[in-house]
């Protein structure tokens, strides 16, 4: 900013010199007007002989010209001399005053309308800038590689399409985006999401405008499923902007019809029925139709049926190959999500009976016995205890058992055995996380 | 820092401007010769100041900074540098910038190279233009500033619109302003006439070389806008009386009318008031165009409803340089002495024909220009002007201009025997003849109007070169003499030649382009074979290309001719990925008598393409054609009669040459 000001200055300084010149200066008389006139007539008079010489006018033309080129002269020379003719003085007041008002005007006005304090930020300098604002985090990027790489070689891998599809449209890289989702609906062309997806990126991509390729893929997914929303939303925004408001009302009122009332697009759909109702002068409260009853119950019993299902698949595959430690620990999540203790337990028995040495395995078994045991629990029961004791025994560090160990013996009154076992707890976890936190104040009110 | 040195710079400039506006003009008239002798640094101070205001600008598009609103408005740091640089003028407030350094770079140049101008002449027509420096420079700081801030920046620009990414574009508004700008001097010299209260044949010589620069390049900038219409909006025509475009032609109308009757000023001491009142108005009308173009007076009559500071602003701009003016011309012009007389038929009788007609085309597009943005103002309704319209005013009145404008340079000044010139183009009336006969023959009775209009183009070119021939006595002198006497021409007589010629062959190119087209729609697929006007395409792929800031589809053609191949032809639709607009780059094969264009169109999803296919037979000729008037501006610029001595030096060589 120092060397904005340096410059400034100079620039200033310099114009300001440019201008003081000619006023300090004592000015010699100028030649008066007329002789600057004559300048030209003489020089008007040359050119007629040069004419003349070269045969271009004829030598009446040329009296008759030269004649009329010496009464311009006549009459210049006649003329009032207009200019000074004497010596003019320097003037010292105007010059002082544009030494002091020019610099004055142009900094006050400068200072208004500039921001001398902002630096130049161009483009080249700003790259740490630009990748930290791309906000996709490296290890993304490299896995997001890894992918493009293997579709290359493996080009019928359907769900690798998807996630690269997903992972470019999410990092606002459209036309790559559009790439992979052609790929994958190559792959499934019945597939309706997928063609969906890709008619919505190729909307977004072109700025929001439903171009012809997106119109046809929606055509098709609509023939399929009449009340599919999405292609409902967008065919009747393409006839918007066709410039068919009626058609465009008219998808947009069947749209509305045919969604529950909680429908997450349904307020974005009404808003579009009040808008081009309200330009076609239409009462846009009479002609939006009732919605469906919400529907709440259906969809998540579904998703329960078909995830229920998933798992027992799984458990049919543990049956026949029960040493898989690591599938009957998802099986066990699997249970925990699904709130299903009875059968976690059993799972859990199964699971210890495999591997009853492995840390882990036990600390899941003692939390299936917890989540089994009815009623509030006021202390660990004895085997969930025996389990927990059996993986610190095994590995030290257990945080898991630790933490419930501890507790235990905390809330049982006994300081002496549960201090230790906090403070190792304790000592494992980061200082910024929240259960260190939990774990100190406990920790602190033993003492 | 640069951006914020180039901001300050333009402050700076508009405080010198102030003084440049005010001191010389009270200098002249206490005749006080320092204070006038202050015009001429302070026009260069300028120069300088807003040149370097205009690097600071172009140095942000360089290196696209975008902590500047303007360059992140317009600009992308994935766009070609070339791009980036045309950038700078390819928005409003960029290309108001470019518009006061022009004027800037004229009122140096008047600083530096106008030792011939009487001193109290020379501070006056400085003073007037930073009277229009003041005003442009305070429209572009109060309203249009190029170096506002964005805190924090954003990390890139919004692009530039695709349309105006195209090596055409970006050469033709200088040129074009370059042009308007110029006749500000006309203008400036007007007005310092008006205020000194003296028009004279020495004033008529002084500001013809001011005319000409402008003149020429305005006619430059005209040919190169409607070349990048003809090969970027990718349908083939070369001027669409659109409102821009008669903005630029409406200056250059008036302006071709300056350039002859200050030549009657200048021989005749007559027309002097006429001239004057030409040169407000052409200056006036290239304001407009100034504002038409970016900033749409009334184009896009929205354009106040977004920023009204910016529309009143430019009213009261306009109303006060062209109102003040014309104000002024009906106070001084009664007093100017009225000079040399002069028949009906004469050279100067040919001027004012050539005026007359001239300033009716100005009027006729004005009206053609201004009445459906009025309309649409006053909200009556839309009505369109287009071409019929032009076809049934304009043409019209181009047909006698064109007609006169053969016979013209071969009157003699005062009284004329028009019968005798005419008998002087006799041959060149036959050869016309000649060549509407061969016309019909080629082409099987075309239209009247086409027939019309290769008749004016033969009798342009062949009565510009019969006056020529009669200059130098070609076939009537031995060879050797016409050749001395060629080579003895003065410029401005060569330049008059080439012009007048030039916009004859610029006819034959119109004419080519409007009444003798072959046009074809239809699909093809690679593989097809397409036969248009003697020349067959083959279709040999379409493909996918990707340029710096786009991806395109590429088809390929061959062009072949009697079996004998000419050249490969790859039409392109562009998609520009920043802006996400679509755009057809269309093939052009030029040749010395006809163009072929080809342009790519939508695909039908089976493989097959719509193209459109061109055959304009002598359209380069149009452009050929305002080369030559370019050409013949530029040649008569350098006249040795416009390089006067001044006085004072002249009194030195004197005293050099008894000592």
């Amino acid at each position: 900013m120092t060397l904005f000001w340096i410059l400034a200055a100079a620039i200033t300084a310099a114009v300001v010199a440019m201008l003081l010149r000619p006023l300090l200066r004592s000015s010699p008389p100028a030649p008066s007007r007329a002789d600057w006139d004559l300048e030209v007539y003489r020089d008007q008079l040359s050119e007629i002989e040069r004419d003349l010489a070269r045969g271009v006018i004829a030598p009446a033309q040329a009296d008759a010209a030269r004649t009329e080129i010496g009464r311009r002269i006549l009459g210049a020379a006649a003329a009032p001399v207009t200019t000074a003719a004497t010596i003019a003085p320097p003037s010292k007041g105007a010059a002082l005053a544009l030494l002091v008002a020019l610099p004055l005007a142009s900094l006050a006005l400068y200072l208004a309308l500039g921001r001398p304090d902002l630096p130049d930020r161009p483009f080249a300098e700003r790259a740490a800038e630009s990748a930290a604002a791309a906000a996709t985090p490296q290890s993304v990027l490299e896995a997001m590689a890894r992918l493009a790489e293997r579709l290359a070689s493996q080009p019928n891998d359907l769900e690798g399409w998807v996630l690269l599809a997903q992972s470019y449209g999410k990092m606002g890289q459209l036309p790559d985006s559009i790439e992979a989702w052609r790929k994958a609906a190559a792959l499934a062309p019945d597939d309706l999401d997928i063609s969906g997806n890709l008619a919505e990126t190729l909307i977004s991509s072109n700025r929001g405008l439903v171009p012809e390729e997106a119109r046809q893929l929606l055509d098709a997914i609509q023939a399929k499923l009449p009340d599919e929303p999405r292609a409902g939303h967008y065919l009747a925004l393409a006839r918007q902007q066709a410039g068919d408001d009626h058609g465009a009302l008219e998808r947009w009122i069947k749209l509305a019809a045919a969604s529950p009332e909680n429908a997450p697009w349904l307020p974005l759909v009404h808003e579009r029925i009040a808008e081009v109702a309200g330009r076609l002068h239409l009462d846009a409260a009479a002609i939006t139709p009732k919605p469906l009853p919400p529907k709440t119950a259906e969809a998540p019993a579904d998703q329960a049926k078909a995830i229920r299902a998933m798992v027992e698949g799984l458990r049919a595959k543990l049956e026949a190959n029960p040493a898989d430690v690591a599938g009957w620990l998802r099986l066990l999540r699997a249970y925990e999500v699904l709130g299903e203790s009875d059968r976690r337990l059993d799972a859990a028995k199964r699971l210890r009976a495999q591997a009853p040495h492995q840390p882990d395995v036990l600390v899941a078994y003692a939390e299936a016995v917890i989540a089994a045991t009815p009623g509030t629990v006021e202390r660990l029961p004895a085997e969930a205890a025996a389990a927990f004791r059996e993986a610190l025994a095994v590995a030290p560090e257990t945080t898991a058992a630790l933490w419930y160990l501890g507790l235990d013996t905390a809330l049982a009154g006994q300081a002496a055995e549960a201090r230790p076992l906090l403070e190792r707890l304790l000592k494992q976890l980061d200082p910024a996380s929240p259960d260190y936190q939990a774990v100190k104040t406990r920790l602190d009110s033993l003492k | 820092m640069i951006a914020e040195i180039g901001h300050f710079a333009l402050v700076l400039a508009l405080c010198v401007a102030l003084v440049q506006a005010t001191l010389p003009l009270i200098g002249a008239a206490r005749g006080h010769a320092g204070w006038m002798a202050l015009a001429g640094p302070a026009a260069l101070a300028q120069l300088g100041l807003i040149g370097l205001a205009f690097a600071a600008l172009m140095h942000a598009y360089i290196v696209s900074d975008f902590s500047l609103l303007n360059v992140a408005q317009n600009s992308h740091s994935t766009k070609p540098l070339l791009y980036k640089i045309s950038g700078v003028w390819g928005n409003h407030e960029g290309s108001m910038l470019l518009w006061v350094t022009i004027l800037a770079l004229f009122g140096a140049a008047v600083a530096a190279c106008g030792h011939s101008l009487p001193p109290a002449l020379k501070a006056r027509v400085l003073a007037v233009q930073a009277m229009i420096g003041l005003g442009f420079l305070l429209f572009i700081l109060v309203t249009s500033d190029p170096f506002l801030r964005l805190d924090p920046a954003p990390l890139n620009g919004n692009d530039l619109n695709p349309m105006l990414q195209d090596p055409g574009l970006a050469f033709h508004p200088p040129f074009l302003y370059l042009g308007y700008v110029g006749f500000s001097m006309a203008f400036s010299f007007a007005v310092a006439a008006l205020i000194e209260g003296r028009v004279d044949p020495a004033w008529a010589r002084w500001v013809r070389p001011w005319t000409l620069a402008a003149w020429s390049a305005l006619t430059a900038g005209i040919a190169l806008g409607s070349w990048w219409a003809y090969y970027t909006l990718g349908w083939g025509g070369w001027w669409f009386w659109d409102p821009v475009e008669n903005a630029s032609l409406m200056p250059w109308l008036a302006g071709t009318a300056l350039l002859h009757s200050s030549i009657v000023v200048e021989k005749r001491d007559a027309l002097k008031s006429w001239t004057i009142l030409l040169a407000i108005l052409t200056f006036s009308l290239s304001l407009m165009g100034t504002f038409l173009v970016r900033s749409g007076i009334l184009s896009s009559v929205h354009a106040f409803a977004v920023d009204p500071a910016r529309g009143v602003f430019i009213l009261a701009l306009l109303s006060v340089a062209i109102g003040g003016s014309l104000l002024l011309y009906a106070l001084r012009a009664p007093a100017l002495k009225a000079g040399g007389l002069f028949a009906p038929v004469s050279r100067e009788g040919a001027l004012v024909i050539n005026n007359l007609l001239l300033a009716s085309a100005t009027a006729t597009v004005l009206i053609g220009t201004l009445y459906p943005l009025f309309l649409d103002v006053l909200n009556a309704g839309k009505v369109s002007v287009g071409p019929p319209f032009f076809n049934a005013t304009f043409v019209p009145l181009m047909i006698p201009m064109v007609a006169a404008m053969v016979v013209g340079p071969l009157l003699p000044w005062k009284r004329a025997d028009l019968a005798g010139a005419l008998t002087r183009l006799a041959l060149a009336g036959a050869l016309t003849l000649l060549v509407v006969l061969i016309a019909c023959w080629q082409r099987g009775g075309p239209s009247a109007m086409a027939l019309a209009g290769i008749a004016l183009a033969a009798w342009a070119v062949f009565g510009a070169l019969a006056e020529w021939a009669g200059r130098i006595g070609l076939f009537r002198l031995p060879a050797a003499e016409s050749l001395a006497r060629a080579r003895a021409l003065p410029r401005a007589a060569w330049g008059m030649t080439f012009a007048h010629a030039g916009l004859g062959v610029a006819i034959a190119g119109m004419v080519g382009a409007s009444a003798w087209v072959d046009e074809r729609i239809l699909t093809a697929r690679p593989g097809d074979v397409i036969p248009l006007a003697g020349y067959s395409l083959s279709f040999e792929s379409v493909g996918e290309a990707t340029g710096p800031n786009y991806t395109a589809r590429r088809g390929r053609f061959t062009v072949s001719r009697d079996g004998h191949v000419l050249g490969i032809l790859e039409p392109e639709q562009r998609h520009y990925t920043v802006t996400g607009m679509d755009l057809t780059h269309a093939a052009i094969r030029t040749s010395a008598t006809d163009d072929l264009y080809l342009a790519l169109g939508d695909g039908d999803g089976s493989g097959a393409l719509t193209l459109r296919l061109y055959h304009h037979p002598l359209v380069p000729w149009l452009w050929f054609g305002g080369l030559m008037m370019v050409a013949g501006g530029l040649l008569s610029l350098s006249d040795r009669r416009l390089r006067i001595g001044a006085p004072a030096t002249r009194l030195r060589a004197q005293a050099a040459a008894t000592a």
